[in-house]
């Protein structure tokens, strides 16, 4: 997982790849979870945030953020 | 501690015209449908399950009336085919028939529907490349209208007539250059080459049929009503060629199908709404040449498409999802391919059953098939959807239940919204019994986990 220091990430969900030069939009959701990926937390540990905090399950939460792990990967924003 | 509402996470590359391409917003619109004649969708699924197949009563019944007053206003002998291939179900036949059409089949199985419905021979056209000895017996001693397709099928007919002692009415098939492209030469005999008089000089020859129609299939989803006008001036100017010079008294001109419907055919760019002319567009066309024409035949259409698409939907559930390795999600649904048989050529209106909210994404829909193939919608962009949601597609009216295939599932239930808003059943859910009917098991084959 990538700390993805080398991204830049506004308040709006607009994300900026420099390396690559492409463009992204995160809702809030990705931009917390990302957040939490950035301070090296795995996807239990997230997903059990998530369910403490929010209304989903953590199995549903584990899902999504294995996804969205999955797509950050496809487009290249982490290892 | 009160929960936060949750929101999955989504991120969405931005790509240069991509939303322009789609058509939709970030937080894009969605088109949604509760219901079908004011009947909720919940309400459909919970009496016949998804997926089901739904027919509007009301759909049809305006849609016929319609498009019988746009050719009857304009010239009063005219006559509708129902097109028995475009939609077979005996209740949506029936209600052709009763809004006055008569029946147009392909088939032996399908003349048998139709006389089983009650219709007589002589309200049946009879169409078709091939034609059984048996059926044409059939047919010409009920007095169907036959529409002979090829010279092979003039030498059956003629040894029918000899076995029955008694001339056959007959209609001949004729292709010709309508200007549109690809030129449909398939069906009957090609007129600029010379084979139609041939053909009328063959069954004169014979003494034993007697040729008092024409007919013409020009092709299907035809967007340019001024193929029709061509058409109909070349069978008219045929027409009187052949009275004149062969004394024949031709009493109706049957111009085939092919008006397209509301769906959006694979290719075309434009949309439908734009694309597709209107039935007053078609039937200006077509009926000009004959008001102009000294003598005035019958007018027969057999338009299938135009008039039963729109008034049939799919009712279908997503039961799984997963993310592609092209980052688009895949939504699986209840209802393939197998069911939604010309999603091969159309892309149909997909519509929720509820708002859903958050970002789209470039998604696809599958069925529920073990094949690559099974793509009901391979572009598309949605919100996150959830297992469990409704998903309603159209018009699926035309073609699906006459060609859909009974491959690894059950068909499922079709239902009928009456004209009062009743919930009526079309066809049942495929049992094994059904599809196994006309099975056999030679007794040396049979197996039992038990011996």
């Amino acid at each position: 997982m990538s700390n993805f220091s080398h991204l830049a990430v506004n308040d709006n969900g607009f994300l900026f790849d420099p390396t690559s030069g492409q463009s992204f939009t995160l809702n809030t959701m990705a931009q917390e979870v990302m957040s939490a990926m950035k301070e090296g937390k795995d996807v239990d540990q997230i997903a059990r945030e998530l369910s403490h905090s929010y209304e989903v399950s953590y199995e549903s939460a584990y899902e999504d953020v294995l996804e969205f792990g999955t797509k950050l990967k496809l487009y290249g924003l982490s290892l | 501690m009160k929960k936060k509402k949750y929101e999955r996470p989504v991120i969405q590359k931005i790509e240069n015209n991509y939303y322009v391409k789609h058509g939709v917003s970030a937080r894009g619109y969605q088109k949604k449908r509760e219901s079908i004649d004011n009947v909720k969708i919940a309400d459909i699924v919970k009496k016949f399950g998804s997926p089901v197949f739904v027919f509007s009563e009301k759909a049809i019944r305006e849609k016929f009336k319609k498009a019988q007053a746009a050719f009857k206003s304009r010239y009063p002998n005219f006559q509708f085919g129902w097109s028995y291939k475009t939609n077979y179900l005996k209740g949506i036949c029936s209600i052709f028939h009763q809004e006055g059409a008569i029946a147009e089949v392909v088939s032996d199985f399908e003349y048998d529907k139709a006389r089983a419905l009650g219709i007589k021979g002589e309200n049946i056209i009879y169409n078709g490349p091939y034609k059984s000895m048996e059926s044409l017996t059939l047919a010409a001693s009920e007095n169907a209208k036959i529409h002979i397709d090829n010279f092979d099928e003039i030498n059956d007919l003629e040894k029918v007539a000899s076995k029955l002692d008694k001339k056959i009415p007959v209609t001949i098939r004729i292709n010709m250059n309508t200007g549109i492209y690809p030129q449909w030469s398939r069906f009957g005999f090609n007129l600029e080459s010379g084979q139609a008089i041939n053909a009328v000089k063959r069954i004169i020859a014979g003494q034993k049929l007697l040729l008092n129609g024409l007919h013409t299939h020009i092709g299907t989803f035809i967007l340019d009503p001024k193929a029709y006008g061509v058409a109909a001036s070349k069978m008219l100017g045929f027409m009187d060629e052949i009275e004149n010079e062969f004394g024949l008294d031709i009493e109706y001109i049957d111009l085939g199908g092919g008006f397209a419907s509301l769906s959006h055919l694979k290719g075309v760019y434009q949309p439908p709404e734009i694309a597709v002319p209107s039935i007053e567009e078609y039937a200006d066309e077509i009926t000009r040449p004959f008001i102009n024409n000294k003598k005035r035949p019958r007018l027969i259409l057999e338009t299938g498409r135009h008039l039963i698409d729109e008034a049939g939907y799919l009712i279908s559930t997503i039961v799984g999802q997963k993310l592609l390795c092209d980052g688009r999600r895949s939504y699986i649904v209840d209802a393939g391919v197998n069911f939604l048989y010309t999603a091969t050529w159309y892309t149909y209106n997909l519509e929720l059953e509820k708002d859903t909210d958050g970002i789209t994404e470039p998604s696809l829909i599958n069925g529920p098939l073990c094949m690559n193939i099974d793509v009901i919608n391979e572009s598309i962009m949605l919100p996150r959807l959830e297992r469990g949601d409704r998903i309603v597609f159209s018009p699926v009216g035309a073609y699906n239940v006459t060609q859909w295939m009974q491959f690894i599932r059950y068909r499922p239930k079709i239902a009928l919204i009456g004209i009062n808003g009743e919930m009526e059943l079309l066809r049942e859910k495929e049992k094994l019994a059904d599809v196994e009917s006309c099975e056999r098991l030679p007794q040396r084959l049979k197996f039992s986990d038990e011996s």
